[in-house]
């Protein structure tokens, strides 16, 4: 597994927002005893893989933010569950702000004392449920050279202690949602993103930058509907032509809210008390704001972005005195062509103008789009959010086709390889059929006799009983199978107890149920009905039990 | 410079190559055609028009067909077709001396045919009728008569076969050049293009064209574009469009189909994407990367091409490759073309220009950046700046011209200021020590080609000519739009500086808004700005046909409120009727009902209709028939607030023709009883109340401030939520 040491620190820190967040209806009733953080992918707690991309990124630095309430649990989950603490050191912090509660928006976390106490350098945001096999490297490096301006790149401090804003621009991810594992009804982004200067010496090849584009515009493909209907169409803005004269829209792309920021974005957060998200309300605006004249000053950017940063004297801030510059030209130009227009032949205004046109919004700093789409989403370059009950089967499945270390012997273009496809052999019994190459079974799952296991993953601690077949399922943590279930696309939460000979199809099982024997459904999600649901101190006292009969469990 | 596709020519002719051979060989032995317009009904290069067709105007001393037919040649055409309007035959004879003449050995083409339309009056009617004769029977290249291009066409026309033999629905691929990110000399000036393209196959799937002049600041996509067509599409407002386009026979019959498109872009284009439904036709848009292209459309383009020519771009159509039969151009240091026999004296300074043939340039002479023809006198001591002569011009002694055009056998005497943009047509002579304002444009002719009294006061007592007064838009006021960008392009210099031009407005962040699009500029706007597209997109429907609709409608619901009481369902029935056998927009509907009923509450007013106070008038006109305000909010209005505040705009128009000093108080009358039948609703009347159409003039604003009264009193209804969104 790659760790750490193989790159170089960054200078960045990470945020990782695990929650507020309830998407899964069915495995977070409870989210502050079982936070969505922690529910497994593949196996692997759902917040371990953007803690692993930070590391793969070379951030050290990594924060992760709960609601107080959640916060045990996390914790909890940090300090015992076998990938986690597996991890490198530093250990990640849990910070859990006391005013985070469930239903806050993602820029409204920004704005809390103890975020932004916390934010002293660039920083990068990462959602929990984030799977990420593209190297952040990569993308950082990409950040790093599309946004800082040559001065700013010879810095002294370049790569020492992060403890400035460097860099201006920010950078966005968005992948393609229907290149691999198409989801119905996954939620998408509307983007429009425009080219950078094609840069002067042709990239590397394995490099990103050819995907790196202006970001423009962005919203969420459901608002940018409502708008659709309401003006009869998709309104563009001349302004946006103008400006951009060459604009590229995506509608099934989604943001994998991976962004890289650089500090002053807390600032424009602060200043614009209204904005509520970060991918709808930051990145939309500061999309507009770098084009559409006026929108800048009227969302603050250039009172944050040009004056002196109060700690910095002025040899430190290159950027700022780049945009002062940029700002005097512009002025000449503007009083020049004003009194000169009529002096000009067409040509010579027209060359004015050009100039003219591209010199006037460079202040507001860019916010870049890694678009992640077409050739460059090949194998081993998974992006992809794992917010919904769908995609975290499709997802798990998914990564349970990558061939194990074992089998290709230490290499793997995927970071996500298990180092074992059946993490216990001794656990399964003779005359059982598991599908190696698309199935995964965690450790210490105990597997009886006729028991057959196709395109599944099996979570650690389970107990698959005699003649039960299951196919295409994910199996949480500790779920008990009963002799001749059947099984088909279905999820089952942790510790949950599926009664001898039922069939369920397309079904999700709550956490901790038990599902009576012969129960035959399809298409359902199953779960406690209000008030009879189980407390933690009462699963104790059955899960102590459960080695005998886990008969006396709750029922349906 | 001859063709590949000229071999075959009298073998397989067809729309489907036969299957003769393999696949390919097939192809090849398509004839390709092409259709030429040399007249593209426009009137952006007077004066010179008037003697001359635009085609045989010289750009770079070389005739502007010649571009045209060269560019056609390189590209394997071997039959064209042109059609050339005004002054036929001159082309006629042109040609025949050219040699393009079929009679010629050195032609490369095997028909050249001119195509003569009577009383064609746009390039549709020209269009139709080519389908009507069935002159082109496979792929044809469309192409004007002003085009100067260097472009390949090899590929795209494979590519373009290809689809066609995929789908019988993919009817043409229009050749388009990147421009590049920034300003470009041939990107027009004041008509944008915007193209919507799909990244993947390269369907066009939206065009439509932005001016500084549009009041409305969004172009609109079709919902179906985002929701359907395509996941991944580009906007593009970089491209140069030369209007080259590569068509299958079909694009003829559409063009016959659609009976009113006059354009090829922004009526044809636009509207067959937009009715891709109904027509299932697909246009394609290949972009290429190197070539040059563009169309000499107007003078700014002849000024910006020929520019081009000087610097090399549309190698090998520059002078000195003498591409054209009797060249004899030679390339100096500093992009100077001189052509043998031209002579310029040792001390005059001349740069990046062209010089022809049989011209004499004087002593200390300074010449940059222009184009000089045959046989012309440059006389000493002349400074020269970006100008046009064209042949057998004569500059007297220390003039000085800039960026201007000079036809053929102009003189301007000694000592004279010729400053910029200003044109002589065939033949001006201005006097010695004359200056000229900037602009001026010179003919002996006036635009119904008959010679025009001589202003020796401007010119001189040696003047033969006078200002050139374009009377186009005083005799077709009907056509004269505010918002007709072409006649920003109608002088050789562009500018928009003296124009008063609307800014759009800045997207606001408010808190009741989440969505934060792009298009709601508090919502209102955004609503104000789509229906002022709808506007200007039915506008074309409206002055087609939509005139009689409008009078019939008017009269059918005047007379069905002059009835007296009853149901008003068979009114509507029959308003329905008209609507559906017009065809008429919803615009035109509600146009119609709100002229109606605001005429109605007017009549009421006179003493025939017994004199009504206006508040009952109103009231009397509105509600004597039972359903008769359903009838005006399901059919006249029939939507939210940027409809209603269409409705009380054409209400007020209609009361402003009106001549009764009561008419504003019959609006206000109107609106409240409307706003109590809840057909109006108080975001519509605020709506208009801020739009800016409501006060386009004197008399509306008069109107409109009647009804400040009605609009204080729902302001103050509403206070506590427009306070709350005003915030930001």
């Amino acid at each position: 597994m790659p760790h750490a040491e193989k790159y170089p620190p960054t200078g960045l820190q990470a945020l990782i927002l695990c929650g507020p967040g309830s998407s899964f209806p069915t495995f977070t009733s409870s989210p502050d005893e079982n936070p969505k953080a922690l529910l497994p992918i593949a196996n692997r707690p759902m917040v371990w893989y953007p803690i692993d991309f930070c590391y793969r990124t070379g951030i050290n630095r990594i924060t992760l933010i709960c609601p107080p309430s959640a916060s045990e649990a996390i914790k909890t989950g940090l300090n015992t569950d076998i990938y986690l603490t597996s991890l490198p050191l530093p250990r990640p912090d849990v910070l859990a702000p006391k005013d985070l509660d469930h239903n806050m928006g993602t820029a409204e976390i920004l704005r809390l004392p103890e975020v932004k106490e916390l934010v002293d350098s660039d920083f990068v945001i990462l959602p929990c449920d984030l799977v990420c096999e593209v190297a952040g490297s990569q993308l950082l490096q990409a950040w790093q050279v599309k946004s800082g301006s040559l001065l700013s790149s010879l810095e002294v401090d370049h790569l020492t202690n992060g403890k400035r804003s460097r860099y201006s621009s920010g950078m966005g991810v968005w992948y393609d949602t229907k290149a691999n594992t198409p989801i119905k009804k996954e939620e998408t982004d509307f983007i429009a993103t425009t080219s950078l200067d094609k840069p002067t010496m042709a990239p590397a090849k394995e490099s990103i930058i050819p995907g790196i584009s202006k970001l423009v515009y962005s919203t969420p493909t459901d608002t940018l509907k409502d708008v659709i209907e309401e003006s009869s169409g998709l309104p563009i803005r001349h302004g946006l032509l103008k400006a951009h004269p060459r604009v590229r829209m995506l509608t099934k792309h989604r943001d994998a809210h991976i962004y890289i920021f650089p500090r002053w974005v807390l600032e424009f957060v602060e200043r614009n008390e209204r904005m509520e998200s970060i991918s709808e309300d930051v990145v939309g605006w500061w999309a507009k704001a770098s084009w559409q004249r006026g929108l800048a000053e009227k969302l603050h950017v250039k009172a944050i972005c040009q004056p002196q940063k109060p700690n910095a004297d002025s040899q430190d801030s290159p950027t700022s005195e780049n945009s002062q510059g940029a700002r005097d030209l512009e002025q000449a130009l503007w009083s020049r062509t004003s009194t000169m227009t009529m002096g000009l032949t067409s040509q010579q205004l027209r060359r004015v103008l050009s100039h003219n046109e591209s010199q006037p919004e460079s202040e507001v700093p860019n916010i870049l789009a890694y678009v992640h789409s077409g050739p460059s989403q090949k194998e081993g370059s998974l992006i992809r959010r794992v917010d919904t009950a769908q995609l975290l089967l499709a997802i798990s499945l998914q990564l349970a086709k990558l061939p194990s270390l074992e089998e290709t012997g230490g290499e793997s273009i995927s970071p996500y390889a298990h180092a074992r496809k059946v993490a216990y052999p001794e656990g399964v019994k003779s005359r059982t059929t598991i599908t190696k190459q698309d199935s995964l079974v965690g450790e210490n799952v105990t597997i009886e006799e006729k028991v057959a296991i196709k395109e599944s993953v099996v979570g650690t601690g389970c107990q698959i009983n005699e003649g039960a077949k299951i196919s295409g399922c994910l199996l949480m943590d500790g779920v008990v199978v009963g002799k001749n279930c059947k099984l088909t696309k279905c999820i089952l939460g942790k510790r949950c107890v599926i009664g001898d000979g039922s069939i369920l199809t397309d079904c999700e099982v709550q956490e901790n149920l038990l599902v009576e024997p012969k129960t035959e459904d399809k298409d359902n999600r199953l779960m406690s009905s209000e008030g009879l649901e189980a407390t933690e101190a009462e699963m104790d006292e059955v899960l102590q039990d459960q080695d005998g009969e886990a008969d006396d469990a709750v029922m349906k | 410079m001859s063709s590949k596709g000229k071999s075959g020519a009298s073998s397989a002719k067809g729309r489907k190559p036969r299957a003769g051979g393999g696949g390919g060989e097939s192809k090849s032995e398509d004839v390709l055609q092409a259709v030429v317009l040399a007249d593209s009904f426009q009137d952006r290069y007077r004066p010179f028009s008037i003697e001359k067709p635009r085609c045989l105007l010289p750009l770079a001393n070389t005739p502007l067909i010649e571009y045209t037919f060269e560019f056609l040649a390189m590209n394997g055409v071997s039959e064209v077709y042109i059609y050339c309007g005004a002054h036929t035959e001159q082309v006629e004879d042109y040609v025949s001396r050219s040699r393009w003449s079929t009679a010629s050995r050195s032609c490369p083409f095997s028909v050249v045919q001119f195509v003569r339309v009577s009383d064609a009056r746009s390039i549709g009617d020209v269009l139709r009728d080519m389908d009507k004769r069935s002159l082109v029977d496979g792929d044809f290249l469309l192409v004007h008569g002003d085009v100067v291009s260097n472009l390949v066409l090899d590929k795209v026309l494979a590519a373009h076969r290809k689809r066609r033999e995929e789908s019988a629905a993919n009817i043409m691929t229009m050749v388009l050049r990147s421009g590049g990110p920034g300003s470009h000399g041939t990107k027009t000036n004041a008509i944008t293009p915007v193209f919507t393209i799909d990244s993947r196959n390269k369907r066009c799937l939206h065009y439509e064209e932005i001016t500084p002049l549009q009041s409305d600041h969004y172009l609109t996509l079709d919902p179906a574009i985002t929701d359907e067509l395509s996941t991944d599409f580009e906007v593009r407002a970089d491209l140069i469009d030369a209007q080259v386009d590569i068509c299958t026979p079909d694009v003829l019959a559409l063009w016959s189909e659609s009976f009113d498109y006059d354009l090829p872009r922004r009526n044809f284009l636009h509207g067959v994407l937009k009715d891709w439904e109904l027509n299932g036709k697909m246009i394609y848009a290949e972009v290429l990367e190197e070539g040059y292209a563009a169309r000499a459309s107007n003078l700014q383009m002849y000024d910006s091409v020929s520019s081009d020519v000087i610097d090399g771009w549309t190698a090998p159509f520059v002078p000195h490759k003498n591409t054209s039969s009797h060249g004899s151009y030679t390339l100096y240091d500093g992009a100077l073309s001189m052509e043998d026999g031209a002579f310029s004296a040792p001390d005059a300074v001349v740069t990046r220009s062209i010089v022809a043939r049989g011209t004499t340039i004087g002593k200390g002479c300074r010449i940059n950046n222009c184009i000089i023809g045959k046989d012309c006198q440059i006389g000493d001591n002349v400074v020269l700046e970006d100008c046009y002569l064209w042949n057998d011009v004569t500059i007297g002694a220390n003039s000085v011209v800039k960026q201007s055009i000079l036809a053929d056998t102009s003189m301007v005497g000694k000592n004279c200021s010729v400053t910029e943009g200003c044109l002589f047509s065939f033949g001006v002579q201005i006097s010695d020590d004359i200056t000229l304002s900037k602009g001026t444009v010179l003919s002996t002719i006036n635009a119904s080609s008959e010679p025009v009294a001589k202003d020796t006061q401007l010119l001189g007592p040696n003047a033969n000519a006078a200002r050139f007064v374009d009377v186009c838009y005083e005799t077709e006021d009907e056509d004269y739009d505010d918002e007709d960008p072409s006649r920003l392009q109608k002088s050789l210099l562009y500018n928009i500086a003296d124009l008063n031009l609307s800014q759009s407005s800045i997207s606001t962040l408010s808190s009741e808004i989440d969505d934060d699009s792009d298009s709601d500029a508090g919502g209102f706007a955004a609503d104000a700005a789509s229906s002022r597209s709808r506007l200007s997109s039915f506008a074309s429907d409206d002055s087609n046909r939509g005139g009689a609709f409008h009078s019939d409608a008017v009269h059918g619901i005047l007379d069905a409120l002059r009835g007296g009481s009853g149901d008003f369902d068979a009114a509507k029935l029959e308003f329905m009727g008209l609507r559906l056998a017009n065809d008429a927009s919803d615009l035109m509907m509600r146009k119609a009902v709100a002229t109606a009923f605001a005429r109605r509450a007017a009549e009421l007013l006179t003493p025939e209709y017994g004199s009504l106070e206006p508040s009952k008038a109103a009231e009397k006109a509105l509600k004597t028939r039972k359903g008769a305000t359903k009838f005006i909010e399901e059919v006249g209005i029939g939507g939210e607030e940027a409809e209603q505040v269409e409705y009380i705009l054409f209400t007020q128009r209609t009361l402003f023709h009106v001549k009764d000093p009561r008419a504003g108080t019959i609006l206000a009358a109107l609106l409240q009883q409307l706003y109590a039948e809840d057909v109006l609703e108080e975001e519509g009347i605020l709506g208009w109340w801020a739009d800016e159409r409501a006060e386009e003039s004197e008399g509306l604003k008069g109107l409109k401030e009647k009804c400040r009264v009605l609009v204080e009193w729902l302001e103050n209804a509403d206070e506590e939520e427009s306070s709350e969104e005003e915030e930001d």
